[in-house]
């Protein structure tokens, strides 16, 4: 549990999740919190899952699993150590509504977070207060629409960009593509020079920098949603689809990638 | 004089020669210092016996040996179920016949519902098989005659879960404030799977759920977590 700290190997490079910015940041935000090292960091993973395999193309249920990242990089995606948290049962989906179900997690890590429980520890024979953060969430693309609420789909698919994400549409194919998008690339890479491959002109622009959690929270603060499948949603549109329900937890807005 | 093998440095036990040349050899160029377990000299060698072996593996093939260990670990956590406990600890030591020495009630069950989870067998093929083990068994056995006895004995070990019932449209959770409710109140869709449509109303308040939540509670499930580790 407190292999993040004692047994770790610090080289400069990425090895596991406690190398990264975010981690460090947490530590020094929260210094109580990242004082005790036993306290949990814990990463949320979700998706879709037939349990019919082919016989039944469109049953979707969708496992909420809970992965320990104090345990060392060889550990904590094993099965062993991966926890089930809360199993969504199908036939359908839950899409944007997905914030329903998770509630009773979010309540008892809120509670983990605000409060701590009384834990015994088997390996020092002690009784101790354990707290819980939720380091980030682990998901596919459309899933991560899902969970968050911004649009994933159509012509501001970018979650960096936004309103100015730049997209191309097939003429004849009627798709979007994002061909601009090589603006994310290193500034010496040899596709920024390229013109004919891609639309006919050298790309000079830098990528913009991503939004911070306050400024995410501020842009959906003001969504007003109500759940279900039956509503006809009101006409204005929105690329922030809703208020995720992770912005419950008081440290979601202070963490920079909240997916 | 008997010749016996040399153990000094130079020759390795590899000649015979005699005691007094040995001496010699010995005092000339030092004493063998690896050669600890006398193996040419009539010593028995100390390797462990086969049947020692398979014991071990033995041990190690059947849970039942750490049986007590676990109803330990399962008695410090649920202490508040004090009656559950006992009853587990009761079926740990109730033979599963008169003079039995190797099955316990527990372990029995354990074992089989190890075997039904690996191959997959269903519910019902499981009661069979119990009420045929039952009759084969010597009268006064304790084994289970159906599948859900069986899994009541087992229950304090699993892990603690709560089925929450949902709106089959994603509305609402059934739990706080609608708990009690037999309908969403958002889209007016019942709780309970629909058959027909032209139902009355009472038998609209029963029935399976049309959806459900599983939620595996985390917070047991951490305090397991540490008490193992």
């Amino acid at each position: 549990m407190r292999w993040h700290s004692n047994g770790r190997k610090c080289d400069g490079l990425l090895q596991h999740a406690a190398d990264s910015p975010q981690w460090k940041k947490i530590d020094s935000l929260y210094l109580e919190f990242g004082s005790d090292r036993i306290n949990l960091r814990l990463g949320l993973a979700t998706d879709g899952m037939n349990l019919y395999g082919n016989l039944s193309s469109k049953h979707s249920s969708w496992p909420v699993l809970l992965i320990i990242y104090n345990l060392s990089y060889w550990l904590c995606m094993k099965k062993k150590y991966i926890m089930l948290s809360m199993m969504i049962s199908g036939p359908r989906q839950p899409g944007n509504d997905i914030d329903v179900y998770p509630s009773p997690l979010i309540e008892d890590l809120r509670l983990l977070w605000d409060e701590g429980i009384e834990v015994f520890n088997a390996y020092e024979k002690v009784n101790f207060n354990l707290r819980v953060l939720l380091l980030c969430t682990i998901n596919n693309f459309p899933a991560y629409g899902n969970l968050s609420g911004y649009c994933v789909k159509g012509h501001r698919a970018c979650l960096i960009c936004e309103e100015n994400t730049s997209y191309h549409k097939l003429k004849h194919g009627r798709k979007t593509c994002y061909i601009v998008h090589r603006r994310f690339l290193k500034r010496n890479h040899p596709y920024l020079r390229l013109k004919k491959a891609f639309n006919g002109c050298q790309e000079d622009r830098t990528a913009p920098p991503p939004l911070t959690g306050e400024e995410v929270y501020n842009r959906v603060c003001q969504v007003e949603v109500t759940y279900g499948k039956t509503l006809k949603h009101s006409g204005v549109k929105n690329i922030w689809k809703k208020k995720s329900i992770f912005f419950e937890l008081p440290y979601w807005s202070k963490l920079d990638i909240r997916h | 004089m008997e010749d016996i093998t040399v153990l000094c440095v130079k020759c390795v036990n590899l000649k015979r020669l005699d005691i007094e040349l040995i001496r010699e050899h010995v005092l000339c160029d030092g004493f063998l210092k690896n050669y600890t377990t006398w193996t040419w000299h009539g010593e028995v060698l100390d390797l462990p016996y086969a049947s020692e072996k398979n014991k071990c593996e033995h041990s190690n093939l059947y849970p039942e040996d750490c049986m007590d260990d676990m109803i330990c670990d399962i008695g410090g956590e649920s202490v508040h179920q004090a009656h559950v406990f006992d009853s587990l600890k009761d079926d740990s030591l109730t033979q599963l016949y008169p003079g039995c020495s190797s099955f316990t009630r527990l372990s029995t069950i354990l074992r089989l519902f190890n075997m039904k989870a690996r191959n997959g067998w269903t519910d019902r093929s499981f009661t069979e098989l119990l009420e045929l083990l039952h009759e084969i068994l010597p009268q006064d056995n304790t084994l289970t005659t159906s599948h859900y006895e069986a899994k009541k004995i087992l229950c304090p070990m699993g892990l603690e879960y709560q089925k929450i019932h949902a709106c089959p449209n994603d509305c609402i959770l059934y739990r706080k404030e609608y708990e009690g409710l037999h309908k969403c109140p958002i889209c007016g869709v019942s709780r309970y799977r629909v058959k027909d449509e032209d139902e009355d109303e009472d038998d609209m308040k029963k029935g399976p759920p049309a959806k459900v939540l599983w939620y595996l509670l985390i917070i047991p499930r951490l305090k397991h977590f540490f008490c193992q580790c």
